[in-house]
């Protein structure tokens, strides 16, 4: 069965990129414009996020945040994918304990690598 | 006694004038952070579709290229690099001057970094037919952010590649002194007069500039450098010779003075 990915980010273009990136290895990819349509869109399938933080409506934090606070969700994985780089950043992602954080622009390899170790 | 009222009354005018003028000034320094911030992800965020399209179609991932459609995109890419570049200084500095920056510490083996990084500039190098010279003498492990350093000695040393004319020489020098790790870079380069010598390390410093832009670049690596070193309980200095060439020197110490950002912040409100 193929793996599950959900795409969480507000720009489109950026949406659309990942998706055929992760479809071209063979992932079933979902996508979410913003951390409201993520919650809403998740499901016990899904095997992997990548979730983008600044959004409107909910953004990546309160969406870790409820995820974390969900039984049946709190153990799916989360690679943040973002243009924040700052420290107080990097120690939020820690306290959260976030699997990966990958500062966009992205490698499309090293993107990869991170997803593939996960759903290996 | 009229006289001495006035004066007072004057002197207190005047002290609210300043306070007035100092609050401004620091709500100035916010603002401009804020905007540094805020550019630089306005910036970021096209370049992330870009990128991966662009890393898409040069793997032949969207469909074979024509050899002319490549080096097109090649192009494109190369320059796509050197604008991201920019952003990163851009946002290191806007870090630093927040007393921001992040460190990642750990033990690290100073020579494996230098080595990785003139592995990384030996094609520029060789495509002006320079010459890298290396003396690496044995450094002992340090407490360092080995990514921040990497970044540090690749600027160093793609500064000392950028200003070495064709067929010239750069050397690459280690030693360890008690607890002082002295790492050199020097160049043959058209070195730097001795009036600018004293803010080769100024942000937006360009020594060599004008309109001909022979050596472009944004002024904004050395800063960069000697924030990190500083950061790390360092030192780096100059010497340069106009036509002879320029000699970085950094200094870290196997024993860290402070924590980094802390350090950092000292050597930034200087």
């Amino acid at each position: 069965m193929k793996k599950s990915i959900l795409v969480v980010d507000d720009e489109e273009d950026t949406r659309k990129v990942l998706k055929l990136i992760l479809e071209q290895e063979g992932y079933d990819v979902i996508t979410a414009s913003n951390g409201k349509e993520c919650l809403k869109k998740l499901n016990k399938n899904v095997n992997l996020i990548l979730l983008d933080i600044m959004m409107p409506v909910l953004d990546g934090w309160e969406v870790i945040a409820k995820m974390k606070a969900n039984q049946k969700f709190r153990k799916i994985p989360i690679i943040i994918l973002t243009v924040k780089s700052g420290k107080e950043d990097y120690d939020k992602a820690k306290t959260f304990k976030i699997k990966d954080y990958i500062v966009k622009p992205f490698e499309t390899d090293n993107l990869m690598r991170k997803v593939k170790r996960f759903l290996k | 006694m009229n006289e001495l009222k006035k004066a007072k009354l004057e002197i207190k005018k005047m002290k609210k004038m300043i306070d007035n003028q100092a609050e401004q000034l620091k709500e100035l320094e916010k603002m401009k952070i804020e905007f540094l911030n805020v550019t630089s992800h306005e910036l970021k965020t096209p370049l992330t579709p870009i990128q991966a399209y662009l890393d898409l179609l040069l793997k032949g991932s969207l469909g074979e290229l024509t050899s002319a459609q490549k080096e097109g995109l090649e192009v494109i890419f190369r320059n796509i690099k050197k604008l991201r570049i920019l952003i990163w200084d851009i946002l290191d500095l806007t870090r630093m001057e927040a007393g921001k920056m992040k460190f990642n510490m750990s033990e690290i083996q100073l020579t494996d970094i230098i080595k990785d990084v003139i592995k990384d500039a030996e094609l520029s190098a060789k495509e002006k037919k320079i010459i890298i010279n290396q003396s690496l003498g044995y450094l002992p492990p340090i407490e360092g952010d080995k990514e921040r350093l990497t970044q540090v000695f690749t600027n160093l040393i793609s500064n000392a590649v950028k200003f070495t004319p064709k067929n010239g020489e750069i050397s690459i020098e280690a030693e360890r002194k008690g607890y002082r790790n002295i790492i050199a870079v020097k160049d043959t380069g058209i070195g730097i007069p001795k009036k600018d010598l004293n803010r080769v390390f100024d942000k937006f410093y360009q020594v060599h500039r004008g309109t001909k832009r022979k050596y472009p670049g944004t002024g904004l690596g050395l800063t960069i450098c000697e924030g990190v070193i500083k950061a790390h309980g360092g030192e780096i200095q100059v010497e340069s010779e106009p036509r002879k060439g320029s000699s970085f020197y950094v200094t870290l110490y196997s024993k860290r003075l402070g924590k980094p950002t802390e350090a950092y912040a000292e050597a930034f409100r200087r």
